[in-house]
């Protein structure tokens, strides 16, 4: 009896010890992962298999920064939102090319700006519809850091568009504006 | 074989095989050294929080051995019990081996634990404070020379972890730590504890684009529909027109009614042109108005007169047939067809939009 205990204690102690030190040394020693070519696929750290999937949590949706990372934000696509269907544009060459729908998160045709979710790549699309052109971005940045719940500095890295069609401003058009409050805004 | 011969060579055999294992297990030898090996980091990667790193895992290493030696001098001791049940001689050896392996061990595992803790303080990683197989984390930086990893600039994030059914885990970001607990309370996967992450974003992609690469406007996107040698041109007019919202109405191109008469991606004019919707027959939209006034017409929103016949002279005269034309201009797929038929015609290639100074006119 007595051996077989100091068999099992013995038995145990090892496993048990070699289970936690092998867990720990496994652990990623540096906060990011590495793609084959060297280049850094997930600055988030422990994240890679996220980045991978495509899933979404009910009521939110994914949106993807740029250097391919993500965050999740309150889903703004809400049947009311919708400002187009699923169409599909015959392209070059006869190819078929599908528009998703786009949705409307802020402001409108009645508004001094819209704030578009562009269904086709995933990206944020501000037109500034009305002069004085500073305050209406103002205002249609703050909307879209509400609805999407995020930080300024965030915001930059969205892919996105801040544009202003030619019969509201004839110097601005065919730009992209920028969010005021990133590195290379157009100051208006 | 006598136990005094045996004993020794037991332990020996034993001691290769446990570090033939240790350096011959890809994970604990360090073979990779980025990430879980011993060195943690090579080139100019490398910082100070790395050299912590590096005792960290030096540490391990060592109790790992230690931890293993200890296990075996326990087997050894009980066999040594089990072969010299009637010596006492022996087994008082036997429970001196345990005892002073067990006291040894204890002393090990605390002093790393204090020593693991110290480095933990000194590298601003105390969030597994008391969990010495936590790991210390080191921030790998953009900004040395040689670097890897995209220069950025430093943004908190809120995470939390997610299980699934497999058991699987991922980590769910957010904007804020508010967005970041509602979503808990929300009970996805049984979501742990929101903490902050820096993250690094490309300063690159954080400045403002000098091309339009994004959005229902983008050269890309006009390239596919239109074809390469148009894009930039369309591009252009695509963002003159309507910046990208394929839902928008003009504010200048108004009828006495207050009526929009150039809609959608394009501004398609519908008191000038049909609509071709793809694999469907062309609605004249023109039929939908009636021209008043071929005179100059004031237009008071740009505070000047413009030609009648452009537009601003009509008046709708069915309602519905304007309402259905409408519709179908704020329909991406026949907008951009209808463009498409305009820009493939050499003989009014870009004509309904070109206008002088603009988009290289």
């Amino acid at each position: 009896m007595k051996w077989t205990l100091i068999i099992f204690g013995s038995v145990a102690i090892i496993t048990g010890i070699f289970y936690m030190l092998i867990l720990g040394v496994q652990q990623p020693s540096v906060n990011q992962v590495r793609d084959d070519a060297g280049g850094v696929l997930d600055p988030f750290g422990g994240a890679a298999d996220y980045f991978k999937e495509t899933k979404e949590f009910p009521g939110y949706i994914d949106v993807a920064l740029s250097g391919g990372q993500t965050i999740t934000a309150p889903d703004f696509r809400t049947p009311e939102n919708q400002i187009s269907s699923t169409t599909q544009v015959i392209g070059v060459n006869n190819t078929v090319i599908t528009y998703p729908p786009d949705y409307l998160i802020a402001g409108g045709k009645e508004e001094a700006y819209s704030v578009i979710y562009v269904g086709l790549d995933r990206s944020f699309t501000v037109v500034l519809q009305q002069e004085p052109l500073a305050e209406v971005r103002k205002e249609a940045e703050n909307a879209l850091l509400k609805a999407l719940g995020i930080s300024p500095d965030l915001a930059c890295a969205l892919p996105y568009l801040v544009a202003v069609p030619y019969e509201v401003n004839a110097f601005l058009y065919n730009k992209n504006l920028g969010f005021s409050f990133c590195e290379g805004a157009t100051t208006l | 074989m006598t136990l005094r011969k045996f004993v020794p060579l037991f332990v020996i055999v034993c001691v290769l095989l446990v570090l033939g294992a240790i350096l011959f297990i890809p994970a604990l030898a360090g073979a990779q050294t980025v990430p879980g090996g011993i060195v943690p980091c090579q080139g100019p990667e490398c910082q100070l929080c790395y050299v912590t790193k590096l005792v960290d895992n030096v540490l391990k290493f060592l109790v790992a051995a230690v931890a293993v030696i200890g296990a075996l001098m326990f087997s050894v001791a009980g066999i040594i019990w089990m072969a010299n049940t009637g010596n006492e001689k022996r087994v008082t050896l036997a429970k001196q081996i345990f005892s002073a392996v067990f006291i040894g061990l204890i002393l090990v595992l605390g002093a790393w634990l204090l020593i693991d803790s110290l480095l933990k303080v000194l590298t601003n990683n105390t969030a597994d404070l008391g969990k010495p197989w936590g790991g210390i984390e080191c921030v790998a930086r953009a900004d040395r020379p040689g670097s890897t990893i995209p220069e950025g600039v430093s943004v908190k994030i809120f995470c939390t972890t997610t299980t699934d059914s497999t058991g699987g885990s991922a980590k769910t970001c957010f904007g804020t730590a508010a967005e970041c607990e509602k979503f808990r309370s929300q009970g996805f996967g049984n979501a742990g504890a929101c903490s902050v992450t820096q993250s690094a974003i490309a300063v690159k992609n954080t400045q403002v684009p000098t091309t339009i690469a994004t959005g229902n406007c983008s050269y890309d996107n006009m390239a596919n529909t239109f074809g390469a040698q148009h894009a930039s041109k369309m591009s252009c007019y695509c963002m003159r027109e309507s910046a990208g919202d394929f839902q928008i109405e003009s504010k200048v191109d108004k009828l006495a009614s207050g009526d929009a008469f150039s809609v959608g991606a394009f501004q398609i004019n519908l008191t000038q042109h049909l609509i071709y919707c793809p694999n469907q027959p062309p609605v004249d939209c023109r039929t939908a108005f009636k021209l008043d006034n071929p005179g100059q017409v004031y237009v008071p929103i740009m505070k000047r007169s413009y030609p009648g016949t452009a537009g601003w002279g009509y008046t709708i005269v069915d309602r519905n047939k304007y309402n259905t034309c409408v519709a179908l201009a704020k329909n991406t797929a026949c907008n951009l067809n209808t463009a498409k038929r305009l820009v493939q015609n050499p003989k009014i290639v870009y004509q309904p939009w070109r206008q002088k100074g603009t988009c290289g006119d």
